[in-house]
């Protein structure tokens, strides 16, 4: 069997995904017909697009219910370890994610489902560890969402990672998880761990990327603002031996014309917003999550309906590509992307921005 | 570490000043490895190697250099598994990270390249020109350093056509095109 590196730790200066095709809506939350279904022929078909293009990493969302409003918006999402399983037959070359609510699911189902996927896919595999904000969500397990989230997530990626170094059975006495006799095999693929990520705004969460992540997602509102986060997470790594990748996630509209795209994202993320979803949406960001700036909640509420809050990128493929380079000036080694609809808008991004990313010295694949 | 006695060989030579040694040996152009192994206690380590050589054909065997100071060093004992990677020309990040020039310490090296477990449960880089699967037959204690006899168990030729990376005069080096 021959091995493949990692994508994330192939050639190009800036790196690309896709993000949250797993999910209804993608990252948007509006109306208009063509809105994502994310039906399990639009995941497979999006997924064979971005891996044919070179694409480096599909990410997927974690939800368990969704926003309510008109649409329902991320109430119908497909579980992230069978779906990675599932894309890792169908596709050959993309880095697969799967997002994992640490509280939730225990570090043992995680570490066999993870080794599963990372077999599957022949080393393709990677980790989002996330601790997990929304209530709502959490009473669903009847659990409520803990203050200490990251301690916890401390002992559950050691357990993961022991798990797959362990030849012989060991015990696991911490503070979150009291284990015995605990045997994981076969252990992943990639050594030591698959890759891992993580999202994380505030100080506790950065603090765990610098010590166990390999890459950083983090939103911006404006792209000079950018710098300051790589130099944060940066800095924080260093502290402990560690270096760490930081992404960035926009949402893309990309069109022939500037007007064309302007258009387009002031129809389906203004006037076809689907306010209830927004509203829900951002009221329980700007109370529980602790994932945007201030600023992001007041000036930007288009943000949120086209992408969750995210970073927009909004013209012609030249334009697109002037802003990824900007993005990657402050530091940034790569950017996760969420459209409307995947599917229509993904061959357009790829047919006309890559080669110009190329050009530009961002990309040689 | 306990400081090495000094072993009978050295005695009765003209020892010259170490820094003089170091400036002339840094004149000797080599290709560069990285070892890496899995120890049940210390967890992956890993260390870029500049004096490695093939030892002896039958059995397929080839012998290391290593400075005993290092995490790699202690981790090693007669019968573990470790690899001997060769880097192609566009990993040198993965020989600066285990050559101690980046921030990376410890296991978090392996963030740097592509790592994989091999057959013998070390890991091996993927995408390096050749990787061999070794086992410690010998290990021969002398001064700072520790030389390695590992017998091979398997070869792996991933990129032979790449570029390999050399060492000389303190600087890496690649040699010809290696964008393809």
């Amino acid at each position: 069997m021959i091995r493949k590196q990692h994508p994330l730790k192939g050639p190009n200066r800036f790196k690309l995904g896709v993000f949250s095709m797993n999910a209804d809506g993608g990252l948007a939350m509006t109306t208009v017909p063509e809105r994502w279904r994310a039906r399990w022929e639009d995941n497979l078909n999006a997924a064979c697009v971005a891996d044919r293009a070179g694409l480096e990493f599909l990410l997927p969302i974690a939800r368990w219910r969704g926003f309510g409003g008109l649409t329902h918006v991320r109430e119908w999402s497909f579980e992230t370890f069978t779906w990675a399983a599932g894309l890792a037959v169908a596709t050959e070359n993309i880095g697969l994610f799967m997002t994992v609510h640490v509280p939730l699911v225990h570090p043992l189902q995680a570490a066999k489902a993870l080794a599963t996927v990372d077999h599957i896919s022949n080393g393709r595999a990677g980790l989002n560890i996330v601790c997990g904000w929304n209530p709502d969500e959490f009473a669903m397990f009847g659990q409520t969402v803990g203050d200490r989230t990251y301690d916890q997530a401390e002992e559950w990626i050691n357990i993961i990672v022991r798990a797959y170094q362990s030849r012989e059975p060991f015990d696991f006495g911490g503070e979150f998880y009291d284990l015995k006799g605990v045997v994981s095999r076969p252990p992943s693929l990639q050594a030591p761990r698959p890759v891992t990520m993580n999202a994380a705004f505030g100080a506790p969460g950065r603090n765990y990327a610098a010590r166990h992540c390999d890459y950083l997602f983090s939103t911006f509102s404006e792209i000079a603002d950018g710098r300051a986060h790589v130099v944060d997470i940066t800095n924080r790594a260093a502290e402990v031996g560690r270096e760490v990748g930081v992404y960035t996630v926009c949402h893309v509209v990309c069109r022939e014309t500037q007007q064309e795209a302007e258009d387009y994202y002031r129809h389906y993320a203004l006037e076809c917003a689907d306010e209830g979803a927004v509203d829900e949406h951002m009221r329980k960001k700007k109370e529980f999550a602790n994932s945007h700036d201030a600023k992001a909640f007041t000036e930007y509420r288009q943000r949120f309906a086209g992408g969750a809050g995210t970073f927009p990128l909004i013209g012609t493929p030249e334009k697109i590509v002037d802003d990824l380079t900007e993005i990657m000036d402050q530091g940034y080694s790569g950017a996760a992307l969420t459209f409307v609809n995947y599917t229509y808008e993904l061959p357009f991004f790829c047919d006309r921005v890559l080669p110009l990313m190329r050009q530009a010295g961002l990309r040689v694949n | 570490m306990p400081a090495a006695a000094i072993p009978t060989w050295v005695h009765g030579h003209d020892a010259i000043n170490p820094r003089a040694f170091k400036q002339a040996m840094r004149a000797v152009a080599g290709s560069v490895a990285v070892l890496a192994s899995e120890h049940d206690e210390i967890g992956f380590c890993g260390i870029t190697a500049t004096a490695l050589c093939s030892f002896s054909a039958e059995p397929p065997s080839l012998l290391a250099c290593v400075n005993r100071g290092s995490t790699f060093a202690s981790a090693i004992r007669e019968g573990l598994p470790f690899s001997v990677n060769l880097p192609a020309g566009d990993q040198e990040n993965v020989v600066r990270a285990f050559g101690g020039m980046t921030k990376a310490k410890g296991a978090a090296r392996f963030s740097s390249g592509s790592w994989v477990r091999g057959e013998t449960g070390a890991p091996l880089l993927v995408g390096a020109r050749a990787m061999f699967e070794c086992r410690v037959a010998e290990i021969i204690v002398r001064a700072s350093h520790m030389i390695v006899i590992g017998i091979v168990s398997g070869v792996a030729l991933d990129r032979a056509d790449r570029s390999p990376v050399f060492y000389a005069h303190g600087r890496f080096l690649t040699v010809g095109d290696d964008a393809n």
